[in-house]
């Protein structure tokens, strides 16, 4: 799309206090979310305030790192040229059993073999200093 | 919000559309308001209440902008992030039953297509879900996901889909002011290649420079401008702001609850809707809200499209000034001048019979949702 350099794809930001501990998780291979101290809601995304009960409190905890595929759309466009190098690639809303539902990519499956419904478990790829993405590939 | 026919649509102001090299979006708003102005055959002055609407991305489309390059003090003014034209209108008539403003002014104008590059392919649902690190880019992402589900869940197939955009394009052959009128049948749609499978290119909007002004008073006042007033009859709002905290937000199920409402309020079924206008920055828009707004049942909209329903001729007159798709891309502005123009019966070619009520539709991305039941009488 694009002759000049290759835009660096978007990674969180580490140094924000109340989402790190996610990915910082994710790095050491855990799904991990704020379970709310006063009604026990899981937050995602991280958040100041529990969504639910508007407490701030929270304790990080580890969940199960399954689910399934709500949907997924294939990329066959990068609509930046950061993902050039990428397509096709999948693109997911995860129904995660614990409750959470995320964005992420569902990875090791030929795109045309995925389907709604199937079992996920978590793939971890590293970014940044002991960090990582959550990804999925099939159970 | 219940109205009766109390705020009305006296006029409206349109400015040419596609490329519009040079011009600054506030700037295509004024000349849009100067049109609108003419046909109400008002002066400025007239004015007292401004409505203008963010036009994203480019800075275009604040009320304190706006009122100081246009020269108007009007008595109230606003500014809202994203108007769709439903939002805009609410807002308007909520001024005018409440008496804030008399004679109101909802203006949007942009450069988005030839003016500063604006990132329609930036992070999709960033706010609500972390997608950039994913690519989950651009409209198309969501969209292509709520297709997907609708396939699953229904049996929906891309050919039923594709319907949407053939039967926008035949509509939009019928209207001199749209940018796409070429020929463009099932078989080009097929052809067509993916962006994001299962959604192909022709399912989602081009970009496009433009304008348009609205202006509207009390149906009082509406009886002494020269053209037909078109009244309003209800208008109801439902948010998701929840985001994906809510179970099947792609699907907006809560849109369910717009069409209730608004039905209700404006005192109709969607058996009395004469032709029907939905927003439509992707073909899903349309797919989905056929079936919220109860114009086939759920889940069989697939064969609904495929039956030419929507197309020129079919049962149910949608978009037919070629919506999004076709004629421009002005999130959801140039679908209330199609509503007005239908039910004065200035629509010429695509004129739809004796059209008398009209529902226009719209959402702000996967947030929130409006709808407007517009008539050309008030009902006795």
């Amino acid at each position: 799309m694009s002759t000049q350099a290759k835009p660096a794809k978007p990674l969180p930001d580490l140094d924000d206090p109340v989402s790190a501990p996610f990915w910082k998780a994710a790095g050491e291979g855990r799904l991990s979310f704020q379970r709310c101290a006063k009604c026990g809601y899981l937050r995602w995304p991280a958040a100041a305030i529990c969504p639910q009960c508007w407490s701030p409190d929270a304790e990080w905890t580890d969940v199960e790192p399954t689910g399934e595929v709500w949907s997924f759309g294939v990329y066959d466009r990068a609509f930046s040229g950061a993902f050039e190098d990428d397509v096709p690639y999948v693109v997911a809303l995860v129904s995660l059993d614990a409750g959470p539902q995320m964005i992420s990519n569902v990875v090791d499956i030929d795109p045309g073999d995925l389907t709604v419904g199937m079992r996920v478990t978590a793939a971890y790829e590293p970014f940044g200093d002991g960090a990582a993405l959550v990804k999925f590939r099939p159970t | 919000m219940r109205l009766d026919g109390s705020v009305a649509v006296v006029a409206l102001g349109v400015t040419e559309q596609g490329k519009l090299p040079g011009r600054d979006g506030d700037d295509i708003a004024i000349e849009a308001l100067g049109y609108a102005l003419e046909e109400a055959q008002l002066r400025k002055e007239d004015l007292d209440g401004l409505i203008t609407c963010k036009a994203a991305g480019t800075g275009a489309g604040v009320d304190t902008e706006v009122g100081r390059k246009a020269g108007l003090n009007p008595a109230f003014s606003a500014t809202l992030d994203y108007g769709t034209c439903n939002f805009s209108l609410h807002l308007a008539a909520m001024a005018i039953s409440s008496g804030m403003a008399t004679t109101v002014a909802c203006l949007y104008g942009t450069n988005q297509k030839t003016g500063k590059k604006y990132a329609f392919t930036r992070a999709a649902g960033d706010a609500g879900n972390p997608g950039g690190p994913y690519g989950f880019l651009h409209i198309s992402g969501p969209a292509a996901l709520a297709f997907r589900r609708h396939q699953t869940l229904f049996g929906t197939t891309e050919e039923q889909l594709g319907h949407i955009s053939v039967a926008s394009r035949a509509w939009a052959k019928m209207n001199p002011q749209a940018i796409f009128r070429e020929d463009f049948t099932i078989d080009d749609y097929l052809a067509s290649p993916y962006l994001v499978q299962p959604l192909r290119r022709p399912d989602v909007t081009m970009i496009s420079d433009g304008g348009v002004a609205l202006i509207l008073t009390s149906a009082e006042r509406a009886a002494d401008f020269p053209k037909a007033p078109v009244y309003l009859l209800a208008g109801a709002q439902q948010t998701g702001l929840r985001l994906y905290q809510n179970d099947d937000q792609l699907m907006r199920p809560w849109i369910g609850k717009v069409a209730e409402r608004v039905y209700a309020n404006a005192g109709i079924t969607r058996d009395d809707v004469d032709a029907v206008f939905i927003q439509d920055p992707t073909s899903i828009w349309i797919l989905q809200m056929l079936e919220w707004y109860g114009f086939c049942e759920r889940g069989e909209v697939g064969p609904f499209l495929e039956s030419g329903a929507i197309a020129p001729g079919g049962t149910l007159p949608v978009n037919t000034n070629g919506g999004q798709l076709s004629e421009a891309y002005m999130w959801g502005w140039l679908h209330i001048v199609e509503a007005v123009r239908q039910l004065r019966g200035e629509a010429a070619d695509r004129q739809v019979d004796d059209a008398k009520v009209a529902l226009y539709c719209s959402t702000k991305g996967f947030e929130k949702a409006a709808a407007t039941v517009l008539a050309s009488e008030v009902p006795a």
